[in-house]
């Protein structure tokens, strides 16, 4: 039994990671219609950047704001000033976020080198503690808390405030919503940037757990399209429980069968895509 | 007045031959160093160059008396690129030995080209074991080491001075670590260890907490990978506290390149085998990690791939000593027979299948001056690459893979 819920719990911290990297993902496509490629690279780089901050300053909010800030700015110099050329033609948009993904990749290369890094947590963070069932590392469970706690904020957001209502008309119906006077370039940096940003934020946090490397961006991304493509892309709802059919499935063929974890992790998707190909929460177009 | 310019033309020509001729003929020697000196994997690539240019320093007055150039080419530890600057070296630049490549897919691509090249070759860190073995070649020999060559001894080790009878391997799923549990298992084996469970994930994995939450039991659980596979591995294996129940050994790359200052202080103590220890204490090899320091910074720990460099290169230009020049066949027949008494990692010679015969360190992890560095325990001396085994049976037996040899001590395959 204790095992179970040691995968149901290892299950649930990468859910945790997955939804903060994809519902910023699937709430940019689903307002741009852009799948941004490059959201695996601005992981990578606030990984590198807020690991950096941490060691240098000792302060692990520091580094994650950092981690996050950097990764923020790059989608949203990556927005004004690329995007908006060739807005609207799918195949340049996507082909242009694979080569600034390339380019942000290859230049953290060349300034940190191909070694694989760590994040250097405070011992109490990294000490187990007791969840009634059994014990568990307490940096784990923050993640988790945090996920939540965003799934939360997400939600209030696009519910209750007027910004929220505005991206969701854009993601209605962008032309309607542009002549009720929203600002829809406006609105299209925004929710870049804050999905560039929780891309950022996921690079530091995941790196307490997961050593941070070359590569490691396209694995990332991969995994985030799984969860949106599950999911429904442009749903938030959809990335929550894409992010939890991902990381269960995963966690549990991890454990049971682990020459077989690639192909479990890609089963749902490929069934998804088969028998309802907009996504369990998405809609058709 | 036609005939006048072609003459011109054709004598202009006859000229150009001629000055290739010439350019070809010169006494000058070559020797091309190929290694990943950009991309991913640029750390051993940079290594191998550092090792090289101490060589190089070092036998300066050689290199001048013999007219030696050296020419470093990258691999971008691409198999592809690899052949590519191989091909580069043999028909535009004329070179007359390689040192390299570092990894195993560069290595055995280069095997493939030095085949059909003849070109005289000293492999560098490259592992696979069929490089000096099933497939090895007459112009090819190795200045490193084999996957299974440092594991025959850890596997003996493990097994007669740890007691541990039951053992648990996770491992990266590819020839390498196949390799080296290949190695592990039959030195372990032989000295009355019972099992070894294998749990082999995909390259690349970052998250093993789902791994660590249904291993089985064992004495001691030997982690068969490294890069950022074993640097994640390392990490979630204390998270978890798994090291309460079961000790952590390593494989031959698990502590020793590269990731252990990111390990950080729990790595102390960690076990591990392989033919070189920065922590070796003998004067050969203070004398190299110091010229090293003095060179590079001493921010830069000399690691294996920098000093099989290091020696690689002094096997070529102790071959172009020999032969008195380019002479291939007279190279080749040098290299084969080279004996290396004072190489920093200890004394070695070649084997007839052209592969070091050499000590075994079985390395802890301790801090030494602040660092942390592999410190040799034991030492296992003339290591061959069949390890106790004989050569014909060894050759005559299947490759390791992933299910061979078999995990259970008790198959009939180890009587």
């Amino acid at each position: 039994m204790n095992t179970f819920y040691f995968l149901a719990l290892n299950g649930l911290t990468m859910a945790a990671l997955l939804f903060i990297m994809a519902s910023g993902l699937t709430l940019a496509f689903g307002l741009m219609r852009v799948v941004n490629l490059a959201h695996g690279a601005f992981y990578l780089l606030g990984g590198y950047i807020g690991v950096q901050v941490i060691r240098d300053t000792g302060s692990l909010t520091l580094g994650i704001l950092a981690g996050g800030a950097v990764a923020l700015v790059g989608g949203l110099l990556m927005e004004r000033f690329l995007l908006q050329r060739v807005r609207g033609m799918d195949l340049s948009e996507a082909l242009l976020t694979i080569a600034v993904g390339l380019i942000i990749a290859d230049a953290l290369l060349v300034v940190y080198g191909g070694q694989p890094v760590s994040l250097p947590l405070p011992r109490e963070l990294r000490a187990p503690v007791d969840l009634g069932v059994m014990m568990y590392p307490y940096f784990r469970v923050l993640i988790m808390i945090f996920a939540v706690l965003l799934g939360i904020a997400l939600w209030l957001v696009m519910t209750y405030t007027r910004i929220g209502a505005a991206i969701r008309a854009g993601v209605d119906d962008r032309e309607t919503a542009m002549t009720q006077g929203i600002n829809v370039p406006l609105l299209f940096g925004g929710v870049f940037a804050v999905a560039s940003f929780l891309a950022g934020v996921a690079g530091v946090i995941g790196t307490s757990y997961m050593s941070l490397t070359q590569g490691l961006d396209v694995r990332v991304l991969m995994l985030s399209l799984v969860v949106i493509i599950i999911g429904g892309m442009g749903s938030l709802k959809g990335a929550a429980v894409g992010a939890l059919i991902t990381g269960m499935v995963s966690s549990f063929a991890t454990g049971y069968l682990p020459q077989f974890a690639l192909f479990f992790l890609f089963l749902p998707m490929t069934l998804i895509l088969v028998f309802r190909p907009q996504g369990l929460f998405g809609r058709v177009t | 007045m036609k005939y006048a310019k072609t003459l011109i033309v054709s004598s202009i020509s006859a000229l150009a031959v001629g000055a290739t001729a010439h350019l070809q003929a010169d006494d000058t020697l070559r020797i091309g160093v190929i290694g990943p000196t950009t991309g991913v994997f640029s750390f051993f690539g940079e290594q191998q160059r550092m090792g090289v240019e101490l060589a190089m320093e070092e036998l300066a007055e050689q290199l001048e008396a013999l007219n030696i150039e050296v020419e470093f080419y990258d691999s971008q530890g691409d198999a592809e690129t690899t052949v590519d600057r191989l091909r580069a070296m043999e028909s535009r630049d004329d070179v007359d030995l390689v040192v390299g490549p570092v990894l195993g897919g560069t290595g055995l691509a280069g095997l493939e080209w030095a085949k059909s090249s003849g070109m005289p070759t000293v492999i560098s860190y490259s592992a696979p074991e069929d490089i000096t073995m099933r497939d090895r070649a007459e112009n090819v020999v190795r200045a490193g080491w084999t996957g299974a060559q440092p594991m025959f001894a850890f596997g003996e080790y493990v097994a007669e001075e740890l007691g541990h009878q039951r053992i648990v391997m996770v491992g990266q799923d590819y020839s390498f670590p196949y390799n080296q549990l290949g190695g592990f298992l039959k030195g372990f084996c032989a000295a009355g260890g019972e099992s070894v469970e294998r749990i082999w994930h995909p390259t690349g994995t970052s998250d093993y907490s789902s791994i660590l939450a249904t291993l089985p039991d064992g004495d001691a659980l030997l982690y068969n990978g490294a890069g950022s596979d074993g640097l994640a591995f390392f990490q979630q294996y204390y998270d978890f506290g798994i090291d309460a129940q079961m000790p952590l050994l390593g494989g031959s790359n698990f502590f020793a390149v590269g990731d252990l200052p990111e390990m950080g202080e729990q790595a102390i103590g960690g076990l591990s085998a392989l033919q070189y220890a920065e922590g070796l204490e003998t004067d050969n090899f203070q004398a190299f990690r110091d010229a090293f320091w003095a060179m590079h910074g001493d921010e830069v720990m000399p690691l294996a791939p920098a000093e099989h460099g290091y020696v690689a290169f002094m096997m070529a230009v102790n071959a172009f000593e020999s032969a008195n020049g380019g002479d291939r066949d007279a190279l080749i027949a040098a290299l084969r027979e080279t004996e290396m008494p004072d190489a920093p990692r200890g004394p070695f010679h070649l084997d007839e299948y052209g592969n070091p015969v050499q000590n075994i360190y079985i390395n802890e992890v301790q801090e030494v001056d602040g660092r942390l560095v592999n410190v040799p325990i034991k030492t296992y001396e003339n290591v061959s690459q069949f390890g106790p085994f004989d050569a014909e049976e060894y050759l005559a037996g299947e490759p390791d893979s992933r299910d061979f040899p078999p995990g259970n001590c008790s198959d009939p395959y180890y009587d």
